[in-house]
């Protein structure tokens, strides 16, 4: 506790400090809210300019950035379907039904409270046990871990938003298959690329993401605005009450923990994180069937468990000097450029900047509650413009986000060709959700699995009999059951009527 | 027009039968299974430091999305309905319920829904300075803006903000064509945003 106040007692009494923490948290927030323009563009720019600043007021930027940036995505996902990253894709599945249904306010106030709520509990987490955990998560989690949890997250995403089992399976299946196209992560040979240089690269997630979500939506609404059947959303203010919240006390409190565990694991991160707490709410729901259909539950969950994932991410980043993803990994460099190295002899050698920093990431989580709200009774009214005003507006900022990622004109065709591809899959019963977590996990499944199979000399006993693989591959293949007994049963039903 | 709608129709009608129905939406999967197995030879090489070598990963997928189509055809057949329970709710498997549009519509529906590759296709060779304005100014009559104060004034405010913000504000270096000509005024636009 001393040492977080003299954290926050250095912070504030530095008015450089206190204005670059200001910075981060509006240029995080800005940055996460615009699709492909990511937290990620952010810290590239300002990376040559940390080395004017000191080593924790540069570092305690980019640990701001983290937090403020993965919400700020959250506020596009809610009310145009745009996530304005990867992390905030779930977000969507029920923030923007809630929009349609007039409960945008609702919505975006659970999505600031549980951002908030979920980073703060991270960031004490954080605080309290950086040493112990890092040591426990990093010791115990190998490559086999992180695939058998990739194959748990499969296993639960494919029951999730799909008319029917094998529905929700083909569309994590495209999803993973989308994913071989390009070079194999193992040996870098070509797939899938047809002769394409283009497709050397892989296919990027993120037009992927617009064009399922932002631009499959515009289609959708236009077509309905051409068909006369289009009805605008209502704009409504009212956010969420405490009885709201309380009723989701549970599915906040396995969020935290769902999101601050990926968040630990190298390479998962804010993502999975956001998708397994989603995939979980569903799961233990009463009332499965209203997800996906604007249910506060869906965005609470996934909110919390994206923003939990941030303090955690620092716990491998500073105990040990392993970077939990790209942002993480730009901290490195900022570390090094300030000739220090991350790892257990910074909590010893620089204490003032460990606790300078998780001081940062405590104080940004509460800006976030603030903030959100002034964001919120601003942001909302941009729903009282007609929508086919919005939707050329809506296709450019996304036709940027999608060039912008990698420079590629090839990026924004596959954009709107996913579009296309989205707009007659989600009439058709097969889960957009599915298809994007495939996508996204299909590479890192892939990478530990080999790693996994180099490990254990391609036999399978060693593999399956380490605990926590075990423990998840039971629970992947008890997921697998209940939908295919599900399955039997609808069946059943199907023929007794 | 007419001839025009009759084919957008035509196509529309038979992609979302393609979807929905039981034997051209498994044949579907099944034939993209069958083809990206038979292509994974192409890649199918050895790897000295990994047994699978890189046509494994795939192969297992290929080979699971087979299994899915043949479960999703079963299920059709035996339960011969399209929509479906999901716990104890009955929900049709076309969530979206698709709006009946007349001829005229389905040409609005294919612009809608082809105007934006034709810009994508444009916008390597014609630079996006040039091609945006009218991309959005011909999506916005599509979309029935008729009103010409609006039908220029919207998309040049939707154009001037994004592009001050973008390349100005945010500095990223969006298309500026190498078609000749279409260089120059990208070029000069850029110039003048950054100046």
């Amino acid at each position: 506790m001393e040492q977080f106040l003299a954290g926050a007692v250095t912070l504030v009494s530095n008015p450089t400090s206190i204005m670059i923490f200001i910075a981060g948290l509006f240029g995080g927030m800005l940055f996460g809210a615009i699709p492909g323009i990511s937290m990620l563009t952010l810290g590239a720019i300002i990376l040559p300019f940390t080395g004017n600043m000191t080593a924790t007021d540069a570092i305690m930027l980019y640990s701001v950035i983290y937090c403020s940036g993965v919400f700020g995505g959250a506020i596009t996902a809610i009310l145009f379907n745009i996530p304005g990253a990867p992390e905030n894709a779930p977000t969507a599945f029920d923030g923007y039904p809630m929009t349609k249904q007039g409960m945008a306010g609702k919505a975006v106030g659970a999505a600031v409270l549980c951002s908030s709520f979920g980073g703060t509990c991270s960031a004490i987490l954080m605080m309290s046990a950086t040493a112990l955990i890092a040591d426990w998560a990093i010791s115990s989690f190998g490559p086999p871990e992180i695939f058998a949890l990739v194959v748990f997250g499969i296993a639960v995403a494919s029951s999730v938003g799909a008319a029917t089992v094998w529905k929700g399976w083909l569309s994590v299946l495209l999803g993973l298959l989308i994913a071989t196209v390009g070079l194999d992560p193992v040996a870098g040979i070509e797939r899938y690329n047809f002769g394409f240089v283009y497709l050397l690269a892989g296919i990027h997630f993120i037009p992927t993401i617009l064009g399922f979500f932002a631009v499959s939506e515009v289609f959708i609404q236009t077509e309905k605005s051409a068909a006369g059947t289009y009805q605008a959303p209502k704009v409504n203010l009212d956010f969420p009450s405490f009885i709201d919240f309380w009723r989701l006390k549970f599915a906040v409190l396995r969020s935290v923990v769902i999101g601050f565990f990926c968040g630990i694991l190298p390479g998962i991160g804010a993502t999975l994180a956001a998708f397994m707490g989603y995939n979980e709410a569903v799961r233990w729901s009463k009332h499965p069937e209203k997800f996906g259909k604007g249910e506060l539950e869906g965005v609470v969950s996934s909110e919390t468990a994206n923003n939990a994932a941030t303090g955690a991410a620092m716990i491998p980043l500073l105990a040990l000097g392993l970077p939990g993803g790209a942002l993480t990994a730009m901290m490195i460099g900022v570390f090094q450029m300030h000739d220090m190295e991350p790892g257990p002899l910074v909590f010893v050698n620089s204490s003032e900047l460990v606790w300078v920093v998780f001081a940062a990431m405590f104080f940004a989580n509460i800006s976030i509650f603030f903030l959100g709200w002034l964001q919120t009774k601003t942001v909302v009214h941009l729903l009282r413009i007609p929508f086919h005003f919005l939707a050329p507006a809506i296709l450019l900022i996304a036709t940027v986000g999608a060039y912008a990622v990698r420079g590629l004109v090839m990026d924004v065709f596959v954009m709107f060709a996913a579009g296309i591809v989205a707009f007659y899959l989600r009439r058709s019963g097969y889960s957009v959700a599915g298809i994007i977590l495939g996508l996204i996990l299909g590479k890192i499944g892939e990478q530990n699995f080999a790693q996994a199979m180099q490990m254990m000399s391609y036999d399978m006993v060693p593999f399956v009999s380490r605990p926590i693989v075990a423990v998840l591959l039971i629970a992947a293949g008890l997921t697998l059951f209940g939908n295919l007994v599900k399955e039997v049963r609808q069946i059943k039903r199907s023929s007794a009527a | 027009m007419g001839c025009a709608g009759d084919l957008l129709s035509v196509v529309d009608h038979t992609l979302r039968k393609f979807l929905a129905g039981h034997w051209f939406e498994s044949s579907f999967w099944i034939m993209l299974a069958v083809a990206a197995y038979v292509y994974s030879y192409e890649f199918d090489r050895g790897v000295e430091m990994y047994k699978f070598g890189a046509a494994g990963w795939p192969r297992v997928i290929i080979i699971l999305t087979f299994v899915a189509a043949v479960g999703q055809l079963i299920h059709q057949l035996l339960t011969r309905d399209e929509s479906v329970v999901i716990s104890g709710v009955k929900v049709h498997t076309t969530t979206v319920a698709p709006p009946v549009l007349a001829a005229s519509s389905y040409v609005r529906l294919g612009m809608i829904l082809g105007l934006p590759i034709v810009y994508s296709a444009f916008l390597e060779h014609t630079g996006f300075y040039f091609t945006t304005p009218i991309f959005l100014v011909v999506y916005l009559f599509v979309t029935g803006e008729r009103r010409p104060v609006w039908l220029i004034g919207v998309p040049a405010l939707i154009f001037v903000l994004v592009s001050v913000i973008f390349t100005r504000l945010l500095y990223i270096g969006l298309p500026i064509g190498y078609w000749p000509g279409f260089y120059d005024v990208g070029n000069w636009f850029v110039v003048l945003l950054r100046s």
